[in-house]
């Protein structure tokens, strides 16, 4: 009887263990690109994220949209810019971003009502993203329904369910 | 909640909109059965297709059916088409058996909308509902080869186990709003239409503001053909139908 009891807290500490590794490693992107870099240089958010003006999501930026300023040799020391033109531009392969900021399926966030319509800034929701030296692993802001509902009923819009849950 | 307080304060957008009560009128001399709003509902609002099995096993979903009718006998049968969508009722039975909340009557629009992510699957509305319209999702959705790469971005793809139904294109009215509000403007007549309505190559379907009186549908609702599906339950369909008797 012990012995089982024993066994069930060992592993019972194994999967809390597991899940803490699982929650606290988040994201890793493909390159490890600074967004600070990118907006001192004088790139506007929307040269990268090509469509949040328009579209519903904003948008990752291609191997094509990267090689528009990175196509021949490294601006930077940065050995992470080499490795981006060598392993991605000049192989012309897709880079494999991974989303950060999730919204459940049954929602409906348009980026394009939000920047043209409402003119929210991007640090709004997606926090100080641009003094990041390093890509995000975690979200900066949770994207909670609480959040959305506050901003909807100050600022008068509609907070009915159908206007998101769509 | 303490988080968000913190924030800068945004400025109100000051738009306020009239309480809208968006009703449908069906002709249905005009109908031909043709079922290009059934088509038209399933492109738009990302509903997946069926096989010939699970159609048989009554598996078919659609937020908009074709009821059939036969009148007389061979050789001089006469057939006619009802094109039922969800009939938006004033007083729906379906809310009232919801046990989670997830469908709910929107009293800024009048449209009984249903809350995808909220839904437990328990079909109790499916049952409380007298025409039949809600469907549910007993499979995950599936589309056959690119076909999901051409889905609907505007709506979400239901998973398996909740409930469905017509929401009256409810995301072309957020886009309507959209239009209007950049302009500055009120809604207009035609700004927000479902897809049924524009699809339909009769134009047996109207659609506008019930609470408008010059509305096209306050006006053709005066029409002495004007009726509406078991009117006797008390549900009061915003869903209106025209035949001559």
């Amino acid at each position: 009887m012990k012995k089982c009891r024993n066994l069930l807290i060992i592993l019972s500490s194994a999967f809390v263990f597991a899940l803490f590794v699982s929650c606290g490693s988040g994201v890793e992107q493909p390159i490890q690109f600074p967004h600070k870099t990118h907006i001192d240089a004088g790139v506007e958010c929307n040269i990268c994220h090509q469509f949040y003006e328009t579209q519903k999501n904003s948008g990752r930026p291609t191997t094509e949209v990267c090689s528009n300023c990175h196509f021949d040799e490294p601006m930077t020391s940065n050995p992470e810019e080499k490795r981006l033109i060598e392993e991605y531009i000049k192989k012309n392969k897709e880079l494999p971003w991974k989303r950060v900021y999730h919204v459940p399926e049954h929602v409906y966030y348009p980026h394009f009502r939000h920047v043209m319509n409402a003119k929210i800034d991007c640090e709004f929701c997606h926090g100080d993203i641009k003094s990041q030296t390093m890509p995000l692993t975690k979200p900066l802001k949770k994207t909670k329904m609480y959040f959305c509902y506050n901003c909807h009923k100050e600022r008068g819009i509609s907070v009915d369910c159908i206007t998101c849950h769509v | 909640m303490s988080g968000y307080k913190e924030e800068k304060k945004l400025k109100p957008l000051n738009k306020i909109w009239p309480v809208w009560r968006w009703g449908m009128i069906i002709d249905l001399n005009k109908c031909t059965g043709c079922q290009a709003c059934v088509i038209a509902c399933k492109a738009e609002n990302n509903i997946p297709f069926k096989t010939k099995k699970e159609s048989l096993q009554a598996r078919e979903m659609s937020w908009i059916h074709m009821t059939l009718t036969y009148e007389g006998k061979y050789p001089n049968v006469k057939m006619s088409f009802i094109p039922v969508p969800c009939l938006q009722c004033e007083n729906p039975p379906c809310i009232k058996v919801c046990p989670v909340g997830a469908t709910y009557f929107s009293e800024e629009t009048g449209i009984v909308g249903q809350i995808f992510g909220r839904c437990i699957g328990c079909r109790y509305c499916t049952v409380a509902c007298p025409y039949t319209v809600r469907v549910f999702n007993w499979f995950t959705p599936e589309w056959p080869g690119d076909m999901k790469k051409y889905t609907n971005p505007d709506v979400s793809k239901r998973p398996r186990g909740v409930v469905e139904k017509c929401t009256f294109c409810s995301h072309r009215l957020n886009a309507a709003k959209d239009r209007a509000r950049q302009e500055n403007r009120g809604l207009k007549q035609g700004d927000y239409v479902p897809a049924c309505v524009e699809s339909c190559p009769a134009n047996a379907i109207y659609f506008g503001d019930l609470n408008d009186p010059n509305s096209i549908v306050s006006k053709i609702g005066k029409d002495p053909r004007a009726f509406k599906i078991m009117e006797d339950l008390g549900t009061e369909p915003k869903v209106i139908y025209l035949h001559k008797v």
